[in-house]
């Protein structure tokens, strides 16, 4: 099994520190950061990652925003987006950035998501350089 | 021998030529005639013969011959100047010409110049004169050897030159001051055209007529000379002709080298009963012939239209601006008139109304206002009766034997009740030692009870004296009183018809501003005076004297008088029953807060709205305010035009006002018109109901607003219910995630000590999160409900508190007070927790790198200051800070922490502030009550 990376980016300390235990347990690779300004940083670098989990509110930036920059790069790197704003989100907006979204409530459930989206035994969809 | 005389060059019929003919020409260096050459001999002949003004400038010494029409360009030289040299004659221009003729006789070319400017000697002194000429050369044909001579072809073109200067001059000035509307300006405008024509006019100056017909210097041109400033026309004798006789005077003035010779004064025409004089002095270079002396006077008439003109279009100007401003006294008046009729004509048609409807008698508390109402319009009608008769044709006075001081004594009557409403001290000195008097005691009750009500009404606190006496055989009464004053600039005008001083208002601002021109019509149909003396901010006195005539000795005096009038104007001064309003907590039904300034229509509308609910009476915007502020209505009825605060500006307090904005307001006026109900409606009010209004119309308006309104409060009570909500789910959503997958992990994963003890910590300080987020929802729904806050009353020892407080906020810091303080409060332990999470919470995301809690110990109370560094609270937020749903537009957070945070602060004897505020930070304060003394 290779390893993957990823990005996780939510401005509350708690819910990092949950989603790294959960996503290090499987062994793959975690990279934080606090805001959405932040996440776009990280993803300027040289690092490349199999899926980024997003919160939506992390000022400065949002997890839309983050999306919206990386798709403009042509960048296709599945991403989960965590909100409770649901009503507030555009659904079809964000699935048409093939972005899944994910109740923040319901965080144990993230395992099986970014699974379907990685792929269990290597990248599912292969970020383009 | 041929004589000169027979010789064929001189046998034609010319003045000159018989001249010629006799002339001894060896006396000249031509010679004799016989032994002229031939080219001398036929230019001779031609110049001779020919009418257009030539000479003949001959040989080398450039000897002169002319003809007849040459004689007038010569003048006084005429006839000595034949045969001299043409050098000597024309010396005056020589070094002009003479190079000229030189350059021609020795064999250069013809010279010509049109209109070139010389300045001749025709023996009346020096002249500008215009010549048009062409010098030839004539050879000495027949002869030879010698250099012949000059032919000159002469035109003076002088005539044509100046005229048509002196036509443009009257036209510049005909144009430069075509659209001038002010006298002043038309002779100044005029004068620099004057002033520019240098060439023609040296100096001059306009006087026009002024006070005590004197002549005023309106203004000069051409430097270097005093005007006097003014000329009294007995005094000049000079002038003094110019008028009487309208005839232009003409004065030699003393020689200077560059002066004028000659100062011309005109009669100036201005469209006044004497006419003004300009005085022209022509450049020195023009002669003063009759084409000169025509042009001046045509100046002068040019000049005098401009400056008539001019005055004509002021006095226009003027009589428009004043019918514009009697238009819209008019305007004015007619509004103020119907306004004053509306409010008397409700409180009479409203009851009667009801009377006819019901069917029932009128109520007794009705007739007294009714009663009052009705003479009150009955007094509007007479004064405004005697003002349109008092324009036509003043009343006189019929004057009968009355006792003064019991009359007056009388008419004073009504107001010592009313100084002692308005707490004044009225001071009433009649002098006992006055005799029966000759007075028409009708016109004797208008200025004393005009006088009087007006010193009440204008006058806030102080006193007011009426003092009646003799004086030097006049009957002086005067009325001082320590009110508002009267400006300057408004003294004259305060007896006009219908004027009323713009201003601070007295008590009421009822009336039509007609009581001082009654004054004075009554004062001067006695043939007295009035007068006054004020000074704004300290009071104003009146003074009326009239003569003193002393009635016979067995007529009886008269003391009947009008006691209703002098008791409605006293009423009308000083308003009654400004009772202050009663708040009835228990009453059930909606709280209905009425503000109008007029007794009787108060009256009424409590009466009129009784059966909506509890109905409290306000006398102007300022008290209803401070009402609205100690118990929000339901429903506030408030007229338009009130002392103090009027009812436009109270609309506005109230929708500026975040707890009070929602109030519904109904307002009542007298201004009938869509005009006055939109502005109305723009500012804001609910409703606009015009007067006279039946109570049913009222009632059924103000039940509809209140159900309006709670209809809309429902809704959106509902839509914040809706929002708030919302907001309690997204900040629950965190911290549920956080405990939840914490606990699967802990209860499913195998993980190290470290995480576990990471997890569990976390897990916990979230759950605890939790709680605090549903006591504060349990907290506003107690609230939203109108259930009081009910805190345990703990005595908790405050360092303590604040310690185990800050511990959870990683970067809260305590101050050496706060960790030091000994003191203990009493309070609801968790809710003050609960408070100071919050103001961390909030401190900690605005903060950039202090956050700071410290303590000031005060007496009764201590201090707990939360203080950050962040970019402070936004103006348009600061308003809303603990108001329950925030500003339009919040999506994040309930918007409920500050909000429950205060009303549980109070509910336990403190409060929550925002002390301070601004780009460098905040501080809030949350005060508690000490334990103990």
């Amino acid at each position: 099994m290779r390893d993957v990376d990823v990005l996780v980016a939510d401005d509350d300390p708690d819910i990092r520190f949950v989603v790294e235990i959960v996503l290090r347990r499987r062994g793959w690779r975690v990279t934080s950061a606090e805001s959405g300004a932040e996440a776009v940083a990280v993803l300027s670098g040289d690092q490349a990652f199999d899926a980024l989990v997003l919160d939506q509110n992390m000022p400065p930036g949002s997890g839309l925003e983050v999306v919206e920059w990386l798709r403009g790069q042509g960048d296709r790197t599945p991403a989960v987006l965590f909100t409770g704003l649901v009503s507030v989100l555009d659904l079809a907006a964000a699935e048409a950035r093939g972005v899944r979204v994910l109740d923040k409530v319901a965080v144990e459930q993230l395992p099986a998501l970014l699974d379907e989206l990685v792929g269990p035994d290597g990248p599912g969809g292969p970020p383009s350089p | 021998m041929v004589t000169a005389r027979d010789h064929e060059i001189f046998s034609c019929t010319s003045e000159m030529a018989a001249t010629c003919a006799v002339f001894d020409w060896s006396t000249t260096c031509l010679g004799p005639v016989d032994g002229w050459s031939q080219g001398l001999q036929t230019a001779t002949a031609i110049l001779l013969r020919s009418g257009f003004p030539m000479c003949l400038s001959w040989g080398e010494d450039l000897v002169l011959l002319y003809n007849d029409a040459f004689i007038p360009t010569l003048g006084a030289k005429h006839p000595t100047a034949l045969g001299a040299e043409i050098a000597v004659v024309f010396a005056e221009i020589w070094d002009q010409v003479g190079p000229l003729q030189r350059s021609v006789l020795s064999g250069g070319d013809a010279v010509f110049h049109e209109q070139l400017p010389l300045v001749l000697e025709r023996g009346s002194g020096p002249e500008e004169r215009f010549f048009t000429f062409s010098y030839s050369h004539v050879p000495d044909v027949g002869r030879g050897g010698g250099p012949g001579g000059v032919l000159a072809v002469v035109s003076d073109s002088t005539r044509a030159v100046v005229g048509a200067r002196r036509m443009g001059l009257l036209r510049t000035l005909a144009t430069a001051t075509s659209e001038v509307t002010d006298r002043r300006v038309a002779a100044t405008t005029s004068l620099s055209v004057l002033s520019d024509a240098s060439s023609e006019l040296d100096h001059g100056a306009c006087y026009l007529p002024g006070a005590d017909r004197r002549l005023d210097l309106a203004g000069s041109f051409g430097a270097g000379r005093t005007w006097p400033e003014s000329i009294d026309p007995g005094a000049d004798e000079a002038v003094e002709r110019v008028q009487a006789s309208g005839r232009a005077l003409v004065e030699t003035l003393p020689k200077t080298h560059d002066g004028a010779r000659v100062r011309v004064s005109v009669p100036l025409r201005v469209g006044s009963p004497d006419p003004g004089v300009l005085v022209l002095a022509p450049h020195p270079l023009r002669p003063l012939d009759e084409r000169h002396h025509r042009f001046l006077r045509l100046v002068a008439d040019h000049v005098g239209q401009v400056l008539a003109v001019a005055s004509a279009r002021a006095d226009e100007q003027t009589r428009l601006a004043l019918l514009a401003a009697a238009d819209r006294a008019k305007s004015t008046f007619l509004s103020n008139i119907s306004h004053e009729f509306r409010t008397p004509l409700t409180l009479l048609l409203g009851p009667l109304e009801e009377a006819l409807g019901d069917g029932r008698p009128l109520d007794p508390t009705d007739l007294t206002s009714m009663h009052q109402s009705a003479q009150r319009l009955l007094g509007m009608v007479d004064a405004l009766l005697a003002a349109a008769q008092g324009d036509a044709s003043p009343r006189p006075a019929a004057p009968e034997a009355v006792d003064v001081v019991g009359l007056s004594d009388g008419l004073l009557q009504p107001f010592r009740d009313a100084a002692d409403r308005a707490g004044l001290a009225l001071s009433i000195r009649l002098d006992p030692a006055l005799p029966i008097v000759e007075l028409d005691p009708g016109l004797w009750e208008t200025i004393v009870l005009n006088l009087v009500a007006n010193a009440l009404k204008y006058t806030m606190e102080g006193r007011v004296e009426v003092v009646l006496g003799a004086h030097d055989g006049a009957l002086v009464l005067q009325v001082r009183d320590t009110g508002i004053g009267i400006a300057a600039d408004e003294q004259a005008r305060v007896f006009e018809r219908f004027h009323r001083v713009a201003g601070p208002a007295g008590r009421t601002i009822e009336g039509v501003g007609l009581g001082l021109a009654l004054v004075t019509d009554a004062v001067h149909a006695h043939g007295g005076t009035v007068s006054l003396t004020s000074t704004p901010g300290e009071g104003s006195t009146f003074v009326v004297s009239l003569p003193l005539v002393e009635a016979a000795a067995s007529a009886t005096a008269r003391v009947r008088f009008d006691a209703a009038a002098a008791a409605a104007l006293a009423g009308h001064a000083v308003p009654a029953d400004a009772v202050p309003a009663v708040v009835d907590h228990d009453h059930p039904g909606p709280f209905v807060v009425v503000v109008d300034d007029n007794a009787g229509m108060r009256h009424h509308l409590v009466r009129s709205l009784s059966g909506l609910g509890h109905v409290v009476a306000c006398v102007d915007g300022v008290e209803a305010l401070a009402l609205l502020r100690r118990r929000k209505p339901d429903l506030v009825v408030t007229d338009v035009t009130m002392p103090r605060l009027d009812g436009i500006g109270l609309l506005r307090e109230i929708r500026a006002d975040p707890d009070l904005a929602a109030t519904p307001v109904v307002l009542l006026s007298a201004r009938a018109g869509g005009d006055a109900a939109t502005q109305a409606l723009d500012t804001g009010a609910d409703d606009y109901v015009v007067k006279p209004f039946t109570r049913d119309e009222l009632v059924a308006r103000c039940r509809t607003t209140i159900e309006l309104a709670a209809l809309r409060a429902s809704r959106s009570a509902e839509a914040a219910r809706a929002t708030m909500l919302a907001g309690i789910s997204h900040d629950m959503q965190t911290p549920v995630s956080v405990v939840s997958a914490s606990l699967q992990m802990l209860r499913d994963a195998d993980l190290d000590a470290e995480q576990r003890r990471e997890l569990l910590r976390r897990a916990s300080s979230r759950t605890a999160q939790l709680a605090q987020l549903v006591a504060q929802f349990l907290d506003w729904s107690r609230l939203s409900a109108g259930v009081e806050i009910a805190p345990r009353a703990e005595h908790v020892h405050l360092a303590e508190l604040l310690d185990a407080v800050a511990r959870e906020h990683d970067r809260a810091r305590l101050s050496a007070t706060a960790a030091s303080s000994t003191r203990v409060v009493v309070c609801d332990r968790a809710r003050t927790e609960r408070i100071l999470h919050n103001l961390l919470d909030n401190a900690r995301v605005a903060a950039r790198e202090r956050l700071l809690v410290e303590v000031v110990e005060l007496d009764r109370q201590v201090e707990v200051h939360v203080v950050d560094d962040g970019p402070g609270v936004d103006d348009r937020v600061r308003p809303w800070l603990f108001a329950a749903f925030g500003p339009p537009g919040r999506i994040t957070g309930t918007g409920l922490g500050l909000h429950v945070s205060r009303a549980a602060a109070r509910a336990q004897g403190g409060d929550l502030v925002l002390a301070d505020t601004g780009p460098s930070g905040s501080r809030f304060v949350l005060r508690l009550p000490s334990a103990g003394a």
